[in-house]
């Protein structure tokens, strides 16, 4: 049960890192050092879930060679929005696993779960999206 | 008489078939049609009391909307979401929602906020360790509701 909960996050994990690749060269400045700051903790999230999944006996989802992303990317403010989508994923990926994980994988799906959500708030923020926050975070 | 012993030997079955019911909920199955999720008697005390605390997270941002009335844009999506959680765990838990209120407190704006970071922190660490210890169907609404209160702090800080 927990092995495919922490799957299905390791999946999103690996999406978020190749949409930050795509949404990153569109940014510069401010918003450029967040997408580096947030690309690099889901690329160590991805490691610590996979550890995970390996210590439980489980097999590893690899990464596709490529993502269908749900923000056509543009401009900086297009690549923003993809920021957004990217964090909201991963956070509705992790919220999905805590039902299916308990002690120490449930802390850290729900370390995940929060982490995601805030950087999804950080987002907005960057990009002037209102509302700045949502009630249930990783839903939408 | 006999009657009599015939109603008791009837309670003593009757009592009988819930103490299995009861084993049965304990154990997770799902023998009588109910939730196959710990018995809600079970339920970690800080579930309940997450309830409570939420339902004071709403009273104390519709406290400072009425005391610092310039801020009300900024907070009454917030002061909704929690309203709304609130409304969802008592839903999940099948208890009515506790009555929501109007929480003292100061008018001016920098110890509004300042007095609502500290009620979203200790709001995010109750909702934190009620998700460690919730039951499987709780995990995603009670995380949820940690989620949004780090997101709160984000942008009162």
């Amino acid at each position: 049960m927990s092995v495919e909960a922490l799957s299905a996050a390791l999946a999103a994990e690996h999406a978020a890192i190749y949409g930050y690749g795509v949404a990153g060269a569109y940014l510069a400045g401010e918003a450029r050092n967040l997408a580096r700051q947030a690309e690099q903790e889901h690329r160590d999230r991805r490691d610590a879930v996979a550890l995970r999944i390996e210590a439980a006996g489980g097999q590893l989802v690899a990464a596709a060679p490529a993502y269908s992303l749900p923000v056509e990317v543009t401009d900086a403010a297009s690549a923003m929005r993809l920021a957004v989508a990217l964090e909201e994923g991963t956070a509705g990926a992790w919220r999905e696993a805590l039902g299916g994980t308990a002690d120490e994988e449930r802390r850290l799906a729900l370390d995940a779960f929060i982490a995601c959500a805030v950087m999804a708030t950080r987002w907005r923020q960057a990009a002037n999206i209102t509302p700045v926050t949502v009630t249930y975070p990783g839903a939408t | 008489m006999h009657s009599a012993v015939s109603r008791r030997d009837l309670l003593r079955g009757v009592l009988a078939i819930a103490g299995l019911a009861g084993v049965g909920a304990a154990a997770g199955c799902d023998l009588i049609g109910g939730s196959t999720e710990t018995d809600e008697g079970e339920l970690p005390p800080e579930i309940a009391e997450l309830l409570a605390a939420t339902v004071a997270l709403g009273d104390a941002y519709d406290g400072a909307i009425a005391r610092a009335p310039s801020l009300a844009d900024r907070l009454t999506p917030m002061r909704d979401a929690h309203r709304t959680h609130a409304q969802a765990l008592a839903q999940a838990l099948a208890r009515p929602a506790p009555s929501t209120g109007t929480a003292d407190g100061p008018t001016d704006q920098a110890a509004v906020l300042a007095a609502l970071v500290e009620a979203e922190t200790q709001g995010l660490e109750a909702a934190r360790s009620a998700c460690l210890v919730a039951p499987a169907r709780l995990a995603g609404l009670i995380g949820s509701m940690a989620a949004a209160r780090a997101c709160h702090l984000e942008v009162l800080g």
